[in-house]
């Protein structure tokens, strides 16, 4: 009498395992593949038209003169950067943030690395700084420091909220009246 | 010129790229106002070269507004290129007034010719 297998030998169970992961991983590959194909034919698009005002503007040429230029490579697209301080203040809200922490976080999630202190230094004060700055200039951020105390300090940056000042809710009390 | 790796956007830039749609805007409606005002005339030779100039006019026009509205929204993505007025300093080279107009007109039919 043959007996009947209740457990898979475990040859048989590594291979299935291994096909199962090779298969997810081409299927994987195959939708990446299709999104970069659909990104390169929206690329391609626009690249033609650019190269169309390019001819309004009197410089057909410039589509074949300019060199490919890998731009905004560390932060993966335009705003990149911006786009996440300004999600990570967001997020940190009602909590402040200061710049080194920032920073910390930014080359966290981008996987930033430098080759000296300094570089990290003017990374520091010329990316992160600057977009802190940029947000406190278009009113989104408020500083919780005194730029002008001791600039060795980090800044300290909250997320604005649309709050009514105390003073703003003095004005408001006076005018109802007692 | 140095290329910039961060693709600065200057406020000249978009002034230039939207009075370029600006003129787009305006000639497409001048042609199509005047095909409109055409298209009820007699059947008579010059006013159907002057139809063939007009519709071949608007398809270059059609693919010039395109691409400036994928440059535009490619300049800043929150730009609606549609939300552009028109103007008509595309009518400049051919004088002010209806007398530029007629000369417009008349440019149209003399490409179709050649």
């Amino acid at each position: 009498m043959s007996s009947v297998l209740t457990r898979t030998p475990s040859d048989i169970k590594w291979l299935a395992n291994e096909l199962a992961a090779m298969a997810g991983e081409v299927e994987r590959i195959d939708q990446e593949v299709k999104r970069l194909q659909a990104r390169r034919r929206h690329l391609r698009g626009v690249q033609k038209a650019l190269g169309a005002v390019a001819d309004m503007l009197a410089v057909p040429q410039l589509p074949e003169v300019v060199p490919p230029v890998r731009a905004h490579a560390h932060f993966r697209e335009r705003g990149g950067l911006f786009g996440f301080v300004r999600a990570a203040l967001q997020a940190a809200q009602p909590k402040a943030v200061d710049t080194l922490t920032m920073a910390d976080l930014v080359i966290a999630h981008f996987g930033l690395t430098f080759a000296t202190p300094r570089a990290r230094q003017r990374f520091l004060h010329d990316s992160v700084g600057r977009t802190l700055n940029r947000l406190y200039q278009r009113d989104e951020v408020e500083r919780l420091h005194d730029p002008t105390a001791d600039r060795h300090l980090p800044g300290i940056w909250r997320w604005k909220v649309a709050a009514p000042t105390l003073e703003k809710l003095r004005e408001l009390s006076a005018e109802a009246g007692p | 010129m140095a290329l910039t790796m961060t693709r600065t956007r200057t406020q000249t830039a978009l002034t230039k790229l939207v009075t370029l749609v600006a003129n787009v805007h305006g000639e497409l409606a001048f042609v199509d106002s005047q095909a409109v005002m055409l298209s009820g005339t007699s059947s008579a030779g010059k006013e159907q070269a002057l139809l063939a100039g007009l519709a071949r006019r608007r398809a270059q026009l059609e693919s010039s507004r395109d691409a400036l509205h994928t440059t535009i929204r490619q300049f800043d993505a929150e730009l609606d290129p549609a939300s552009i007025g028109s103007t008509d300093g595309w009518l400049k080279p051919f004088g002010r007034g209806a007398a530029g107009g007629r000369r417009y007109l008349a440019s149209l039919v003399d490409d179709d010719q050649r």
